[in-house]
């Protein structure tokens, strides 16, 4: 049973895993060090920020939203932590807590507003993006705030045994957490069938309010710990971070198969889209490629990444043309 | 003249005095997709001017073949010739070419245009300034659509139309290509018993005018009313080509299903008993219906009858909570009850299977399983998880029970045919252990096998003493299932009537009021 | 046109209102759409600065400061500075930030034109693309003082003068003293910006800097740090993980370098040098607890005093010069510690 859900898991995911092999191959013969355990632990390392918003973005997509706020609600969760930390003088444990519960009151006013009114997702959470940004700017004046308490900052640097970053540390126990919730939990279930039809989902007797509420709640939370996260890596609390963070974390589901339409999506696909995306990154600085053509180059390879797994069906393109060739033999 | 008219025969044929001309011949048609045959050695034949109707289950075959037809798809063998030439039909350019025109089933018309601009919509016609000639479009389309005995302005947006003039339009702006042979795929399924009169005058106009129309649907009185002839295929394979004036019903199942089924309704009438289990008491909700009164007893089938839009289903989603309504009171075995939303009426015993189940019904990207388990997940929680194998367990012995066709619980239901499709909603539904069940429509769009299956299945709900109310636009369905039936006409109950001694006429007599 | 802008008004005012600092703003509508000069009242904006003050007595003047954006220290202090001068001799004064955004920037310049300022302290979003907004303002003759990053040569006629620090000249401090670190050379990393001209010109005096010793030096990666902390970190870890035997990073700014220190933090080695160019608070604390080695001032108030000080020499009549370079210097520990908290 176990093993039978693996195999189903890689069939599902051929076409991301396809493209993550193949730029892994690449670039571990352009790069001597790309494949040391150092840098495995560094693109988790980098990748992780992303992932915790990937997470919830999946949920969100799934659900048929979309959320843009997340990426400036990092900005201003890691800010306001920082800065009642070090400003206000609150205690660490009761800054995070704040920090936390701020973003996951913007996320549930964003679920909130998203049921109650029946506002699109698009615009009730751009709007939330430019209001988190305002408070992060509002509270710092702009200025970054540097936060010298190691104790927090360990919960961005420190590493587990010594060995594991505690980022990737969060990041497994997340995706544990949120491959159990999506598949395991009628919470999860919910999700997917009001994606898939929202009116059937609503005459099968399914929540649709609480759980479109609970979906966006849990995305501004992930946008918060992120938030935090990042503000101890940093070593600061920058107002200006995370601007465009939600369209990597947007990326990573889409490349790994969440529809953009709702209704189709896996814990799995994200993990491996999030993880060619870090390790674009990553391939690419260690090569030294100029930063103005890694655009060109990460573009390129997410496009390419998501006609080959659009096209992995059985009327592919490539499928097509290898049937052809045999038929013309 | 015999009842049936093997394959490969001549091309001219007498009929009545007049001589057929073959418009259209498909011979030996064969396709597979992947290992599984879905056409295997099809036969069929066209006259001019006939309408002939194409039956089989869903899943027989027929879309498949319309699409070999169409130009969609490329037979593995066979051949088509049209008007005694052999034709490679290999785009939905040549298709069109030969004046074969399809009207699918779902509308594909775009609202916000008008029905001039969708009849020309992709061929415009431009003024001597290369502008579009809106004036000259108007005037044309206003032309067709008087042809065909069409009394609506070409000026109309389609939004604004019925479904049937909707219709209308498509058949309009098929036959605008110069068409000879049209397709229509099940046109009626959803239109009104006034509307499809409308289509029958339409397609006896297209006739006379010479056009040959291969017809689609499952309604058999609609088959024996308007075709000239009828060709069943069943699995993929060629049954037979009969007259219509020379078969029966039970000749058409027979051939359709493999075997004769010998009773289509499955009704035992004493599983009646006096416990009431829902009572409605002057439920109101403006506009829509008034003062609506009715109870459904342990084991009863009470019917809903009514036009299209007369308010039966909306009485019945405000029962269920799926929607508000104004006034009056809902009692659930004696005791008042008002549901906010649907999981409240689920959880109290009340369980729908809605009208569409496309639509409303299923989530059709998701497997048998997930659909099955959506309603009654309640059951399957096992701590804070759910049991996969509880879940597996209920939808395999749904599959059993209610002989779902399916490889197993993964499958996709969009990927099944209809009556399966509505076997699932149907599982979803008992999933929850109801005592009160709602059917709307439990039998549209399903072909006659599954039909039949699902009357049998009804009627032994009733049996074990569920409750059951069930809303049918078919009147033969309400007359040989339910112990007694409400006729709903513009939102007001206009009659409660037993079993015995029903018959169509005072059915639609109450629901016409005439 | 002015039924638009007035339209436009009324909803930045909206947004600012529910901001929180509306009360005064309001009353500005009326007059925000005429064009009083000295008369007239602060413009608003979304992002107006909201301590404006009320229109002064008559030979008061007003000034605007539109910089190329708030989030960063070093605009932050120059605000901070023209508004204490401001209000030290009462007069009025508006910040509008643009946010990085050219087009934006493009229209705030349109309605300083539109409002009647005395002088406008402008720092371009893109010196490149900002010749419009330059030319609207002379056209209302009023003096523009180009501060921090200059705009290009054709576009010079247009402002009175150019106030900066010497970016070329901090570099080469830097550039100098990593050749004096580095006596026999090393393997670095460069984290530069190069659509902004200012660091372009940082990393030119830097290498001119290295001297004699450039050749002992290899660049083993130079890589686009965004003059940002969260997008140098990952570009530095990366850089880091690449070159096992680096020696040390040179960023063109305190953000991008306090990137790079992350970054040698997590991958627990020691012993790379961070050099940096700003010396803002947060790069002062990094040269305290020493995870900068080196970092040359840049000097936004001394830019902002000096602005101001030619603004008024300039309305009073006086002839100023084109370009005002002011020298950099490099930011020891106990330089560093004077002034912890603040820019110089």
């Amino acid at each position: 049973m176990k093993n039978n859900s693996f195999v189903k898991m890689i069939k599902g995911n051929s076409g991301i895993i396809a493209v993550l092999v193949i730029i892994s191959v690449i670039l571990s013969f352009a790069s001597p060090v790309f494949l040391t355990a150092d840098n495995f632990l560094s693109v988790l390392r980098q990748v992780s920020n992303n992932m915790y918003l990937a997470l919830g973005m999946t949920l969100v997509i799934i659900l048929g939203g979309i959320d843009l706020s997340v990426g400036t609600c990092v900005a201003m969760c890691g800010t306001l932590t920082a800065g009642l930390m070090v400003n206000q003088r609150m205690p660490m444990g009761a800054a995070i807590a704040v920090g936390l519960l701020l973003g996951t009151l913007a996320g549930f006013l964003n679920g909130l507003i998203i049921a109650t009114f029946k506002v699109p997702a698009f615009i009730v959470t751009m709007s939330m993006m430019n209001i988190a940004k305002g408070i992060a700017y509002i509270y710092s004046g702009g200025r970054s705030i540097r936060v010298s308490n190691e104790v927090y900052t360990g919960i961005g640097t420190g590493k587990l045994f010594g060995v594991l970053p505690l980022p990737v540390v969060y990041m497994i126990i997340l995706i544990v957490v949120f491959i159990v919730v999506l598949n395991k939990t009628k919470f999860g279930t919910y999700i997917f069938a009001i994606g898939g039809n929202r009116e059937s989902a609503r005459l099968s007797g399914v929540p649709i309010k609480k759980v479109e509420i609970a979906v966006f709640t849990i995305s501004g939370f992930l946008a918060a710990f992120a938030g935090i996260v990042l503000s101890a890596r940093m070593y600061s609390g920058q107002p200006g971070v995370g601007e465009g963070y939600e369209l990597d974390a947007i990326a990573a589901c889409v490349l790994g198969g969440v529809s953009m339409t709702g209704g189709v999506g896996a814990i799995s696909g994200t993990i491996f889209g999030a993880l060619v995306i870090g390790i674009i990154s990553n391939g690419l600085n260690l090569i030294g490629l100029s930063s103005f053509w890694q655009l060109v180059v990460k573009g390129l390879i997410i496009l390419l990444a998501v006609i080959i797994d659009t096209q992995k069906g059985s009327d592919s393109i490539v499928k097509r043309i290898i049937k052809n060739a045999k038929e013309r033999a | 003249m015999g009842r049936r008219i093997e394959s490969g025969s001549p091309i001219f044929r007498s009929a009545g005095d007049r001589v057929e001309n073959i418009v259209l011949q498909m011979r030996d048609i064969s396709k597979s997709f992947g290992g599984v045959h879905a056409l295997n050695g099809i036969h069929f034949e066209l006259r001019e001017g006939e309408i002939h109707a194409l039956l089989g289950e869903n899943g027989a075959g027929k879309s498949t073949l319309i699409k070999v037809l169409g130009g969609i798809y490329k037979p593995d063998k066979g051949t088509i010739t049209i008007q005694g030439k052999d034709v490679v039909m290999d785009s939905v350019q040549v298709a069109r070419e030969h004046g074969i025109g399809i009207i699918h089933q779902e509308i594909v018309l775009v609202p916000h245009l008008t029905v001039a601009e969708n009849i020309f919509l992709g061929r415009e016609l431009l003024d001597r300034f290369g502008f579009q000639d809106r004036k000259e479009m108007h005037r044309q389309a206003t032309e067709m659509l008087r042809a065909l005995g069409l009394e609506f302005d070409a000026g109309l947006k389609v939004e604004a139309l019925t479904i049937a003039q909707q219709q209308m339009v498509e058949i309009v702006k098929a036959s605008s290509f110069q068409v000879k042979i049209l397709v229509m795929d099940e046109p009626t399924s959803s239109l009104s018993d006034e509307e499809v009169e409308k289509l029958f005058e339409t397609m006896e106009r297209l006739k006379k005018q010479n056009v040959s129309i291969i017809y689609i649907s499952h309604r058999m009185e609609e088959l024996f009313r308007i075709t000239d002839r009828i060709t069943v295929i069943r699995d993929g394979s060629y049954v037979g080509t009969v007259d219509t004036k020379a078969t029966d019903t039970n000749q058409l199942v027979a051939m359709m299903v493999g075997r004769s089924l010998q009773n289509y309704y499955t009704r035992d009438y004493d599983t009646m008993k006096e416990e009431v289990v829902l009572e409605v008491k002057n439920l109101t909700k403006k506009g829509v219906f008034q003062d609506i009164n009715f109870k459904v007893r342990k084991g009863e089938i009470l019917g809903f009858s009514g036009l299209v839009g007369a308010g039966r289903s909306e009485i019945m989603t405000c029962v269920f909570g799926a929607d508000r309504f104004d006034s009056g009171e809902i009692f659930l075995n004696g005791s008042p009850v008002k549901f906010k939303n649907c999981l409240q009426a689920i959880n109290a015993g009340i369980a729908m299977v809605t009208e569409d189940r496309k639509k409303t019904g299923l989530t059709l990207i998701n497997s048998i399983m997930f659909n099955t388990t959506l309603s009654s997940l309640r059951y399957y929680v096992k701590g804070l998880l759910l049991s996969d194998k509880k879940k597996d367990a209920v939808t395999k012995e749904y599959i059993k029970s209610l002989n779902i066709k399916a490889l197993s619980p993964d499958v996709a239901v969009g990927s099944m045919s209809g009556g399966n499709q509505q076997k699932v909603v149907l599982a979803k539904a008992l999933a929850t252990k109801p005592k009160l069940l709602i059917l709307d429509e439990p039998t549209r769009g399903v072909d006659v096998g599954a039909k039949a299956e699902i009357y049998a299945i009804i009627n032994d709900l009733a049996k074990q003493g569920m409750a059951i109310v069930m809303i049918s636009s078919e009147l033969p369905e309400i007359i040989n299932m339910c112990d007694n039936v409400c006729v709903i006409k513009e939102g007001v109950k206009t009659g409660e009537l037993g079993y015995q001694g029903l018959t169509q006429e005072k059915i639609m007599k109450l629901a016409t009021g005439v | 046109m002015k039924k638009t802008f007035t339209t436009l008004m009324a909803l930045t005012l909206a947004a600012s209102a529910l901001a929180g600092c509306g009360s005064k703003a309001t009353e500005t509508t009326a007059a925000a759409a005429t064009t009083t000069a000295a008369e007239s009242s602060a413009p608003a904006d979304t992002k107006a600065d909201a301590e404006t003050e009320a229109p002064a007595e008559g030979g008061s003047y007003s000034f605007a400061f539109l910089p190329n954006t708030q989030n960063n220290t070093f605009q932050a202090a120059m605000n901070d500075t023209f508004k204490r001068l401001c209000q030290e001799k009462g007069y009025n004064y508006v910040c509008l930030d643009p946010d990085y955004d050219l087009n934006t920037q493009l229209s705030q310049m349109a309605d300083v034109a539109n409002q009647g300022f005395d002088a406008v302290f402008v720092i371009p979003v893109d010196s490149a693309g900002i010749r419009q907004g330059l030319e609207q303002i002379s056209e209302k003759n009023i003096p523009i003082l180009n501060v921090d990053t200059p705009v290009i040569d054709e576009d010079l006629d247009l402002v009175k003068t150019v106030i900066a620090t010497d970016a070329y000249n901090a570099g080469t401090l830097v550039g100098q003293q990593m050749a004096a670190d580095y006596p026999d050379g090393g393997k670095i990393a460069i984290l530069d910006f190069p659509s902004n001209e200012s660091c372009v010109n940082r990393v030119a005096g830097f290498l001119d800097g290295l001297g004699d010793a450039k050749d002992k030096f290899e660049i083993v990666a130079q890589q686009d740090g965004a003059a940002a902390l969260d997008v140098s970190m990952p570009i530095a870890e990366d850089i880091i993980q690449a070159n096992p035997e680096l020696d040390a990073f040179f960023c063109i700014n305190d953000p991008s370098a306090l990137g790079a220190a992350a970054a040698i933090k997590a991958s627990g080695k020691t012993g790379i040098g961070v050099y940096s160019i700003d010396a803002s608070p947060d790069g002062k604390a990094a040269i305290l607890d020493g995870s900068f080695t080196a970092v040359a001032a840049q000097v936004p108030i001394g830019i902002a005093e000096t602005a101001f000080e030619k603004a008024e020499d300039l309305l009073a009549g006086k002839e100023i010069e084109k370009e005002i370079l002011l020298p950099s210097f490099l930011v020891d520990k106990e330089k560093a510690e004077a002034t912890l908290n603040d820019w110089q």
